[in-house]
């Protein structure tokens, strides 16, 4: 509406020039200045898409949430842009759920929209709204708040968690479940004590993104095969997540890689660390692989220790998933080509750059050859300009 | 008479596998004049560059006691691939053309390595990368090509030769008591080539080509490479040369 403000002020000049014209035109100047008025009153809310959540690592997370952030109880604090002055009548609220904009949907017995935060007064220019990671997912589940704190779920418009209220340390069985990215969106509004929203010069805010808490099933460890200081690990996937949302997988040995039998206990494959199944415990990570692999050198091991060996997958929500089966097997020095031609008395090698005098000959003669040519050339071209004159 | 009689049949002969005389040329709506079935006048021309592909058996163990190439890597054939570019200096048109050429190629050979205790093949892979690179003079020889009506071009190629070698164990670059599986080794190249001119299977369009791209000729070649790169007879140079055939398709501007 602000964008009728010009075009109205340059109608209105020229009648401001004669009184006559003043009297007939009127009732246009005074639309144009409740117009104005309207538009100074209007209220917009705004989220920004990029929303800091950093992790320990300091990266800066996308638009989703996984099984870690629901396993902390993650708060997301959401700084919520708000434009014109606002009714002090309403408050600003986030909902998560479809069709969010019908009152009818965020109240009553089968509700679709779930309120995620108490309600918080909007303040210009920013407000700071904190959402709880569990109350969204409460609200892609359908269930709302209530299942966080073991309720009936069926009470949509009150926040029986509250903000700080969380904490409680188990998570009721809400960290479960949504193996593939799932779809929410979450909606900041303004709503007043009828859990109505203004009706006019408003437009509330939205912030989308994708939860998932279940990591991609277990590989199937085929073989670890003997290499020097390492393992040559293969597994295939027999998984329900697709290969687009698989982001690595780990291999865990035991014992950890750089550590000996004797200081984790692991030797000749007694293992009672990596268990198929269970969660990978992180400090045996001992080798990546990227999501389309199927095949990865371990990190540096020990020769002559025998390690246990499994794979977990992890998505790109940075799920883990559950362990693979295990495999034993002991990494053994081996003759690769390099060694074999030393062996045999072979002298060359010891990096690009080596230096010696036959190399500096060489390079002597690719500059003369150059250079002959380059004279060569200089010759024929006096010759034809000489011919041509 | 006798000799009258053998005139009349050179020249008759000749009048069969050469070209035409007459106005030639090439213009804004192609070749014209004969041009465009004969496919032999043509743009101006200095640059040739080829497409190769070819068969690397290495020199490597020629050079050394046993033979740790074959052993780790078999007698299984390798692949070279790579390009080369041609500067056509001195030409003589319809006869030859000399300049100087600067090629590349790239192979490899990848094993499992064997256990050093004995007992089979260990899981982990060994490799050798070999980029070849060489700076040739190369004469070309265009008359028969050019002024009959046999689509041969035979050439021949003599140069230095320069090569980087890496060898990679698993995930890492090789290494035997310290010394890292890496060098450059040096050495002369030379080859022979014979060039099958495509031209003559469709004079028009090869015309038309020159015409609207400046491509003067294409060809199928085939060549017989020899190269040693162990320095010029150096203990310390790995000899990553080879003596084999190379073929591929050869264009030239």
């Amino acid at each position: 509406m602000s964008g009728q403000r010009p075009g109205i002020c340059r109608l209105a000049r020229p009648v401001l020039n004669s009184g006559a014209m003043f009297l007939r035109c009127a009732p246009w100047l005074f639309a144009s200045l409740l117009l104005v008025a309207g538009a100074a009153q209007a209220q917009t809310l705004g989220v920004p898409t990029d929303i800091d959540r950093h992790e320990a690592d300091g990266n800066m997370l996308p638009n989703w949430i996984n099984l870690d952030d629901c396993l902390k109880d993650e708060v997301i604090n959401f700084g919520i842009q708000v434009t014109g002055m606002g009714s002090q009548s309403y408050g600003l609220m986030a909902f998560v759920g479809s069709s969010c904009d019908v009152p009818e949907n965020r109240t009553g017995t089968n509700p679709t929209c779930y309120r995620v935060t108490e309600s918080h007064t909007a303040t210009y220019p920013n407000t700071t709204v904190p959402v709880r990671v569990r109350d969204i997912i409460a609200a892609v589940k359908g269930t709302g708040f209530a299942t966080v704190d073991g309720g009936t779920g069926s009470d949509p418009g009150s926040n029986p968690s509250g903000e700080g209220g969380a904490g409680s340390g188990t998570d009721n069985g809400l960290c479960s479940g949504l193996l593939h990215p799932t779809d929410f969106t979450v909606y900041f509004m303004l709503v007043n004590s009828n859990n109505e929203e203004p009706t006019e010069n408003y437009m509330g805010a939205n912030w989308p993104g994708q939860v998932d808490l279940t990591g991609p099933d277990a590989p199937t460890v085929n073989s670890a095969g003997k290499g020097e200081n390492t393992l040559v690990v293969n597994w295939t996937i027999d998984l329900e997540t697709p290969v687009g949302e698989m982001d690595a997988f780990g291999i865990y040995c035991n014992p950890p890689a750089g550590k000996g039998p004797d200081v984790d206990g692991g030797t000749n494959c007694e293992n009672g660390v990596l268990v198929p199944g269970d969660p990978p415990p992180m400090e045996n990570l001992c080798g990546e692989a990227p999501g389309t692999g199927s095949s990865r050198e371990t990190n540096p091991l020990t020769n002559g220790v025998s390690y246990t060996v499994a794979v977990a997958g992890r998505d790109t929500f940075y799920n883990v998933g559950p362990l693979s089966n295990t495999v034993c097997e002991t990494p053994e020095p081996v003759t690769g080509f390099f060694e074999a031609y030393r062996a045999a008395g072979g002298q060359a090698g010891g990096g690009f750059c080596a230096v010696n005098a036959g190399r500096s000959v060489t390079g002597a003669l690719f500059a003369a050859f150059a250079l002959a040519a380059f004279v060569v050339r200089r010759r024929l071209q006096s010759k034809r300009s000489g011919s041509t004159r | 008479m006798k000799h009258a009689a053998l005139a009349a049949a050179a020249a008759l002969a000749s009048s069969l596998i050469s070209l035409p005389s007459m106005a030639q040329g090439v213009d804004e709506f192609g070749a014209y004049g004969g041009l465009e079935n004969a496919g032999r006048e043509r743009t101006e021309q200095s640059v040739a560059f080829e497409v190769r592909v070819g068969q690397y058996p290495t020199r490597i163990d020629d050079q050394v006691a046993g033979s740790p190439y074959q052993d780790t890597f078999g007698k299984k054939k390798r692949w070279q691939a790579g390009a080369e570019l041609d500067w056509q200096l001195v030409r003589i048109k319809h006869t030859l053309s000399f300049g100087p050429a600067l090629g590349f190629a790239y192979t490899n050979a990848t094993a499992k390595a064997p256990l050093a205790g004995g007992g089979g093949l260990s899981a982990q892979d060994t490799r050798l990368n070999i980029f070849p690179i060489h700076l040739l003079g190369v004469l070309r020889f265009d008359m028969i090509a050019d002024r009959t009506l046999v689509p041969l071009a035979p050439y021949a190629k003599l140069g230095l030769g320069y090569a980087l070698w890496w060898s990679i164990d698993g995930e890492q670059g090789a290494q035997a008591n310290g010394v890292a599986g890496k060098d450059t080794s040096y050495g002369w190249v030379m080859a022979l080539g014979l060039v099958f001119r495509l031209d003559w299977l469709d004079p028009a369009g090869a015309a038309t080509a020159d015409a609207a791209l400046g491509l003067n000729h294409s060809g199928l070649f085939i060549e017989w490479l020899r190269s040693d790169l162990s320095g010029f007879g150096s203990a310390d140079v790995m000899d990553v040369g080879t003596s084999s055939w190379v073929a591929g398709l050869a264009l030239e501007f």
